[in-house]
């Protein structure tokens, strides 16, 4: 009785341990990725996740988080094109994981729809129907979850830059982001290690978009 | 004892309190240089850490014994090592080996294509097109303003580095188009039929074009349909010649996109004198669908459907074919059908199969006094596979069939003559790249051709290579020779004929960094082979109409020969400016040819020694406007002048071509609700007077001199007002 106890107990605590080390691990790494705010910052965050999802192959959020870590970094190189190509070629790999791991995930579709848009801005005129694709892809999310803020931000940032003879500009995406405002008021994540970025975000463009609203 | 025992094991799993050990290293790659933001852990635990900004790291770890290091970086390949951790301090330095399929290599340019969107060449976005003055949204006017292509403003058509615009071929997803242009007779500018608006992608190869296609002794353009639409939507177009209707429905995984279009020309006649006599002013209507399906299996289909009605009448100027003055009317009747099913067979190959099918048929009419009917209908069947046999190895290949048939009547008061060809063409080609390391590339195929009508079977080989320096652009090479079958109007009268044929040297250096991109290339064109016959000097018919109508059916050989060489420059700068985007283009062409009715080697009348395109866009947010402005200027072009001797053949020139043509759009939205953009057009706005060449009369006069009479443009400036808005059926709520 008491060696089965003892064994219990050992066991117990490698589980509890290893879990309360994923946690921890989990957060030391988010808050990398809620500090950066240049792309070494990013890169780094990106290794950090990676570190992760190779130890914790069946947690979705860190396939998740690398998938996000390398798209945003890919918006702080200005000079090779191809670059970004690549790191957006290793955010789809993460995305198809995490996308495995937790299907039918409105934060996961969203993912993919944020990697099309990325990879659009990268050559917009040549990349038109990439945009039509990550514009689909945020029109489906908010069909999984009309809650869901960071759609409303990020379709919102799409619109922004979509020239206002085909429909776009500061005033059509303000009427996004401020769907997308109250949304933020009242998002609670199931979990603290879930998905929770994008406030900054959407007040960061709202602001842009009223600033050009009085450029006039 | 027993307790301390549990106490410790307890401990041992769930405390963190053991030693860590610090391992110390450098990451480098290859060449010695130090790899920032590389990602390094041990495998099976937590521990890891990011090289810093000297490539140097610090990973603290509490594993110990033989553990495996994994190093990682992006556009390198993965490294692995087994160590042995201890308690002690350990020191390392690892090198990185980049990796050849991941890292952004070279890619052959040298005036042959790339695959794919990230073409840093010559390729220009439907936005350029309609945004560039002095196109009025047309895709060939567009690319005159390129390197390689000659001003020929009277015909409106693609002159490619000396080759006439019948050696340049339209291709739509890859498929031919048997007839890009809306027919117009000589000297009244031309357009092409489709609206920029219908492709994500135009294409234009200079030379030295891929072995997928032949038929064209010149030149491609490559026209790539657009995929999958964003939304639903409906957009309409007012001009100051016709209006037109756009509808984009989209479905769960299918789309159709159907426009029409309605022009024109009369009212606009009316209001802006021209110089040719119209009765009636041209008027088109201009139809299509397009239909795409993505399949669950990840194929897709691309259909579109083409139809085109065009009528036109005017009088012909002094001196024309045989009477003084007549009417002459065309009527052009189009039809283009094009399928294309992507589909994937592995993991490394995919296929294309497509069909296309062209219907032209042309009916021209002169003073009632006699009517020539021509009809060619072409279809195509093609089969292409791609396959990744390696990561340094790509495969292309594949055939297509040709089916064409022209058939003419001619009916006069004096004569009814009916004239007809068919040709059947089997062609296949194959095409391998290959990529050795990151800098270098090369390009290998071929294709062979058989033409019932035509002898003898040809074999075109294409060679391009291109080396990659580091920090400071790539060169490139290509090689290849190119055939093509002569034109309808001597095939319909033998069958005696031979392809001609061009064989393409092109040397390119280019640099692209920051936005902006430089090119040079330098070319040698040899032609040979080339459809010749005699005609004696100053005999009595117009030389212009003898290109088109051909009344003589005299002896055709293959006799003719030319070269064409030059040097072309090209510099677009989309960052030094803000919401600002200019291009430099520069060509030097030197071409001579001995063909059709030339009497010795000249250079033909379309061709300048010179062009110069110098095109500017502005966006101006405060305004909510978009400017355009394009400046082109050519040489002066070699014309006939019969008073001389034939020594003297075309060795006269016109005077210097300027031109400079703005554009000027307004984004009305922020004012109304609904996107809706005023368009304003104004080519030559300076009035410059240019001349394109000189026709003399058909006969001389009392003093034995024939009198030149000024090939010049329709009218001296031309206007077009447009107003485009877009109604959108679906909003986010």
């Amino acid at each position: 009785m008491k060696k089965i106890k003892l064994v219990t107990i050992i066991l117990l605590c490698i589980v509890t341990n290893s879990f309360a080390q994923y946690k921890e691990e989990m957060a030391k790494a988010l808050e990398i990725l809620n500090k950066a705010n240049k792309k070494e910052d990013f890169i780094a965050a990106a290794n950090k996740f990676v570190q992760l999802s190779q130890i914790e192959s069946q947690e979705w959020l860190t396939f998740y988080y690398a998938c996000y870590s390398y798209t945003v970094l890919t918006y702080f190189i200005n000079d090779n094109d191809d670059l970004r190509d690549l790191y957006l070629d290793k955010a789809q790999d993460n995305y198809e994981v995490a996308n495995k791991l937790m299907p039918n995930n409105d934060e996961v579709e969203l993912l993919k729809g944020y990697i099309l848009e990325s990879r659009f801005i990268v050559s917009p005129m040549s990349r038109l129907s990439t945009g039509s694709e990550a514009v689909s892809t945020f029109k489906k999310v908010l069909k999984m979850n009309p809650n869901n803020p960071r759609a409303y931000t990020l379709y919102g940032i799409h619109i922004f830059h979509t020239p206002a003879f085909l429909g776009g500009g500061a005033k059509e995406a303000l009427k996004v982001f401020k769907l997308g405002a109250e949304r933020y008021k009242s998002f609670v994540p199931k979990d603290v290690l879930y998905p929770n970025w994008g406030l900054e975000d959407n007040d960061y463009w709202m602001a842009k978009c009223n600033k050009s609203k009085e450029k006039k | 004892m027993k307790k301390y025992l549990i106490i410790t094991i307890f401990l041992f799993f769930c405390g963190s309190v053991f030693s860590q050990v610090k391992l110390i290293g450098t990451i480098t790659d290859n060449n010695g240089k130090e790899v920032v933001g590389a990602n390094i852990y041990i495998k099976g635990t937590y521990d890891g850490t990011t090289s810093d900004s000297t490539g140097k790291f610090i990973l603290r770890t509490s594993a110990k014994g033989k553990q495996i290091i994994k190093i990682s970086f992006i556009g390198y390949k993965d490294y692995e090592r087994e160590i042995s951790i201890n308690n002690n301090e350990q020191n390392f330095s690892f090198k990185l080996e980049e990796d050849i399929f991941k890292m952004p290599g070279v890619q052959i340019v040298a005036g042959s294509f790339k695959a794919g969107d990230k073409i840093k060449s010559i390729a220009l976005q439907p936005m350029d097109i309609v945004t560039t003055a002095s196109t009025a949204g047309d895709i060939y006017g567009a690319l005159s303003a390129l390197p390689g292509a000659s001003k020929v403003g009277e015909s409106g058509m693609l002159y490619v580095r000396g080759g006439d615009a019948s050696e340049s071929q339209t291709y739509i997803d890859n498929i031919k188009v048997e007839s890009p242009y809306l027919h117009r007779l000589s000297n009244v500018p031309t357009r092409g039929r489709y609206s920029p608006l219908l492709f994500n992608g135009t294409l234009f190869s200079t030379g030295g074009y891929s072995a997928e296609f032949g038929q064209a002794l010149s030149s491609v353009l490559l026209l790539t349909t657009n995929n999958m639409p964003a939304d639903s939507k409906t957009d309409i177009s007012l001009y100051s010649t016709g209006v037109g209707v756009a509808h984009t429905h989209l479905f769960n995984n299918s789309a159709i996109v159907a426009t029409f279009d309605y022009s024109n020309f009369k009212p606009y006649y009316e209001l802006v004198k021209q110089r040719y006599n119209w009765i009636k002013p041209p008027e088109t209507i201009y139809a299509t669908v397009g239909y795409t399906v993505n399949f669950k299996n990840g194929g897709r289909l691309k259909t579109l459907l083409s139809i085109n009605y065009d009528d036109f009448k005017f009088l012909t100027q002094n001196g024309y074919i045989l009477q003084d003055s007549q009417a002459v009317r065309l009527t052009n009747k189009n039809v283009f059908l094009k399928s294309n099913y992507y589909g994937k067979l592995s993991e490394n190959s995919t296929y294309d199969i497509g069909i296309g099918f062209n219907l032209d048929e042309n009916t021209f009419g002169f003073s009632k006094s006699a009517t020539i009917n021509d009809k060619v209908i072409n279809p195509e069947f093609k089969l292409t596979f791609n396959t990744i046999l390696s990561k340094k190895v790509k495969l292309r290949y594949g055939g297509n069939l040709f089916f064409r048939s022209f058939a003419e009547s001619i009916d006069s008061l004096s004569n009814q003559q009916k004239l007809d060809f068919g040709n059947q063409t089997i062609a296949a080609f194959a095409e391998t790249e290959l990529n050795f390391g990151n800098s270098f590339a090369m390009r290998l195929g071929g294709r062979i051709e058989h033409n019932s009508i035509t002898t003898p079977n040809t074999f075109g080989p294409r060679i391009s290579m291109a080396y990659k320096f580091k920090e400071s652009g790539q060169f490139s090479f290509a090689y290849g020779i190119f055939y093509q079958s002569p034109a309808d109007m001597y095939l319909k009268f033998t069958t005696n004929l031979k392809q001609e044929v061009a064989h393409h040297y092109i040397l390119n250096y280019q640099f692209e960094k920051n936005k902006r991109l430089f090119r040079l290339e330098i070319y040698y064109k040899n032609y040979n082979s080339l459809v010749k016959f005699p005609v004696p000097y100053l005999s009595i018919i117009d030389l212009t109409v003898l290109d088109q109508f051909n009344w003589l059916q005299t002896n055709y050989n293959n006799s003719g020969k030319g070269y064409a060489k030059g040097l072309d420059l090209f510099f677009r700068d989309k960052k030094t400016i803000e919401n600002g985007d200019f291009w430099i283009s520069y060509s030097f062409l030197d071409t001579k040819r001995d063909y059709k009715y030339f009497y010795n080697m000249a250079t033909p009348s379309s061709f300048a020694r010179h062009n110069f395109s110098f095109v500017y866009k502005q966006w101006i947010t405060s305004l909510h406007s978009n400017i355009g402005l394009t400046y082109s200027f050519a040489s002066g072009r070699p014309y006939f002048n019969p008073n001389l001797g034939v020594t003297q053949f075309l060795s006269q020139h016109t005077k210097p071509y300027n031109d400079l043509s703005l554009n000027y759009a307004f984004d009305l939205s922020s004012f109304t609700k609904a996107p809706i953009t005023l368009f304003f057009m104004a080519s030559n706005v300076l009035g410059f007077k240019n001349i394109f060449g000189y026709r003399p009369t058909t006969y001389p006069d009392a003093n034995g001199q024939y009198i030149l009479q000024p090939i010049e443009p329709q009218s001296t400036r031309f206007f077009l007002v447009a107003l485009f808005l877009t109604f959108k059926n679906e909003n986010i709520k």
